[in-house]
């Protein structure tokens, strides 16, 4: 720690969080909107009966329904309570904090002149990838040995009986359409002028409190980060050792997106500033942390049964450590994105 | 009561940051923060939660129903943490960076950080130099009345991660600008000393030190440590470890004002 000095502390701090503000407002205010004026039920509407079409599908849900990894478990928690399949939810619990529209946008600008492009691309096709083999594998296993007994009872209660509705729709909301009827009949719901300009007032608020949620994990995080690069220069020499070896970096940048837990809608921020690893370690870092950091263990107590929640870990790390590793060896795909970068930005060197 | 302090607090939260983000957007230390094509999101951020921030503010006392029904058993503005603890959290890192930013690095952390050698060859991509060849120098740089081509820290330095730049530029003579400092590494015979400039790839937090080390013939000249100074001399390349680091032959320095942009090379 000889090195600390409360002015860089600031100075880093500050740094980062100007930069990664902006993304997570844009982030939790989209989510807070899905919150209040999208019916859990929509979901299931949408979705292929077969499982496998489903699941594959659901990897890239989050492309229109972009939610970062705080927001989207209590949304696949409600979404499962509903009756919408675990490996369905589980592949957009995983996919959609890395593949949608906001995430895809901050990866690319954090990376902008640092192969975007490829960052991008692989971002997006390994988070997708583990997110459907989670999937697919969750097909095969027991409900009942994955989630939650307090889940697992509102799952078997939520089965929805087949006769036709018999209740007040102005009672119940607009809900109970999708997730019992499933808009197979036609009937509208009134819906009062100041309920409507009220919505915008609930959604501002949910998305107002996603905010203060993500952005407490978003601030350690950024503590823990500039704290780190302020060290880097005492353990310069230790850090670049771990750096240049594949393994030991990408390992020691999983832990650390374990334990820093910032946003995937601004991770990509901190990654771009993690110079001196390779290119496997930081995606290892980009795709690890959306799917398994601290808050997240806790998060995910609320939705796994405990011993399948350590597997759930273990796989996890071995799978995208050992994923990113091997992608960054498909030279392919990098020759692909450069010369896909040259063509788009005009010159022949270098480019996005 | 405590939902509508809740609302009232967090809207403050939300505005004391876009307060931060415009405060930094109208400052001349932005540039020292972030690298230029980040600085829009900045506005754009700052104006955003200012709105957010506004708008739950006015209406904290307003009364809503998400519409999903009496069986969705979500609450919208519930959270896992206790509202004070997270605004504590948010907040207090937040204020005292604020007071104790001085919009720079310490003096011994950029000590540290300008001692640090970098592979050229790593970090290629940032440089983005076209193909150089004699003909395209001659066409597209500026020469001193001396005869040296201008060029600034940066391209020479990622001169060393392109064998083609290597083979042109090996022979010639280059000016530069940059701060002079001791040499700390590959210095057997003691004649070196390093030119550096700092270089921000997005914000602070990356911020790296571009190194080229120049070597003199006689004593070392005796300026001040990180002091701006114009340098000329014939380039050259070594090679240590499959690492090719750029030398420059030293034919004149002079000390100079530091350009308008100061330390950061961006």
């Amino acid at each position: 720690m000889e090195s600390f000095s409360q002015s860089t502390f600031a100075y880093f701090f500050l740094s980062l969080l100007i930069e990664g503000a902006p993304f997570i407002l844009l982030g939790t205010m989209v989510s807070g909107f899905i919150d209040v004026y999208m019916p859990s039920g929509a979901f299931e509407r949408f979705l292929p009966k077969r499982k496998v079409p489903a699941v594959l599908l659901c990897g890239l849900l989050g492309l229109v329904l972009p939610v970062c990894e705080c927001a989207v478990v209590p949304v696949i928690r409600r979404l499962v309570a509903k009756g919408l399949p675990v490996s369905c939810a589980f592949t957009y619990m995983l996919a959609a904090p890395i593949v949608n529209p906001i995430t895809i946008l901050s990866t690319w600008s954090a990376f902008n002149e640092q192969q975007a492009l490829y960052i991008t691309l692989s971002r997006i096709g390994i988070g997708y990838l583990i997110a459907v083999v989670v999937g697919l594998v969750l097909m095969l296993v027991p409900v009942e040995k994955v989630i939650r007994k307090s889940l697992l009872a509102k799952v078997r209660a939520s089965k929805p009986p087949e006769s036709s509705c018999s209740h007040e729709h102005d009672e119940h909301g607009s809900e109970c359409c999708s997730s019992h009827h499933r808009g197979e009949h036609a009937h509208t719901h009134a819906e009062k002028p100041e309920e409507s300009s009220h919505r915008i007032v609930a959604a501002m608020r949910s998305g107002m409190k996603d905010f203060v949620d993500v952005a407490v994990y978003f601030t350690i995080g950024v503590c823990l980060t500039a704290m780190f690069n302020i060290l880097q220069v005492d353990y310069h020499d230790s850090i670049s050792a771990y750096a240049s070896d594949p393994f030991k970096g990408t390992a020691l940048l999983m832990v650390l997106a374990f334990v820093l837990s910032v946003c995937s809608t601004s991770d990509a921020f901190l990654a771009a500033s993690l110079g001196s690893f390779n290119y496997a370690s930081k995606m290892a870092f980009m795709v690890f942390g959306p799917m398994l950091d601290v808050k997240l263990l806790f998060l995910y107590q609320t939705v796994m049964r405990g011993r399948f929640l350590f597997v759930f870990c273990i796989f996890l790390f071995v799978a995208v450590g050992g994923v990113c590793i091997a992608w960054a060896e498909w030279d392919a795909l990098f020759l692909w994105s450069q010369s896909l970068s040259n063509l788009l930005s005009g010159h022949g060197k270098g480019g996005l | 009561m405590w939902k509508y302090l809740q609302r009232a607090l967090f809207s403050c939260c939300i505005l004391t940051w876009g307060g931060v983000m415009l405060y930094f957007y109208q400052s001349a230390h932005l540039d020292a923060y972030l690298a230029p094509n980040f600085q829009l999101t900045v506005l754009l951020g700052g104006l955003a939660c200012s709105v957010v921030g506004l708008f739950n503010l006015i209406n904290f006392r307003v009364h809503t129903d998400c519409h999903h029904g009496g069986d969705c058993g979500h609450d919208h503005e519930g959270s896992d943490l206790n509202p004070i603890v997270a605004l504590t959290i948010i907040l207090f890192p937040l204020i005292f960076s604020l007071a104790k930013t001085e919009h720079k690095l310490d003096d011994a952390h950029l000590a540290k950080k300008s001692a640090q050698d970098l592979d050229p060859a790593s970090m290629r991509f940032l440089a983005d130099l076209p193909p150089f060849t004699k003909e395209t120098l001659d066409a597209t740089r500026q020469k001193t009345p001396d005869g040296f081509y201008e060029m600034n820290l940066l391209e020479l330095f990622y001169s060393a991660g392109d064998s083609e730049l290597e083979r042109v530029f090996t022979g010639l003579r280059f000016e530069t600008e940059a701060m002079l400092r001791s040499e700390p590494n590959r210095n057997p015979n003691g004649d070196r000393m390093r030119l550096y400039r700092m270089f921000i790839t997005c914000c602070a937090a990356d911020m790296k030190a571009i190194p080229m080390s120049v070597e003199f013939e006689g004593d070392l000249p005796s300026i001040e440590q990180n002091t701006w100074v114009k340098v000329g001399g014939e380039m050259r390349y070594e090679h240590i470890n499959g690492v090719t680091y750029p030398v420059m032959k030293v034919e004149r320095l002079e000390p100079t004002p530091s350009p308008e942009a100061g330390n950061i090379y961006k």
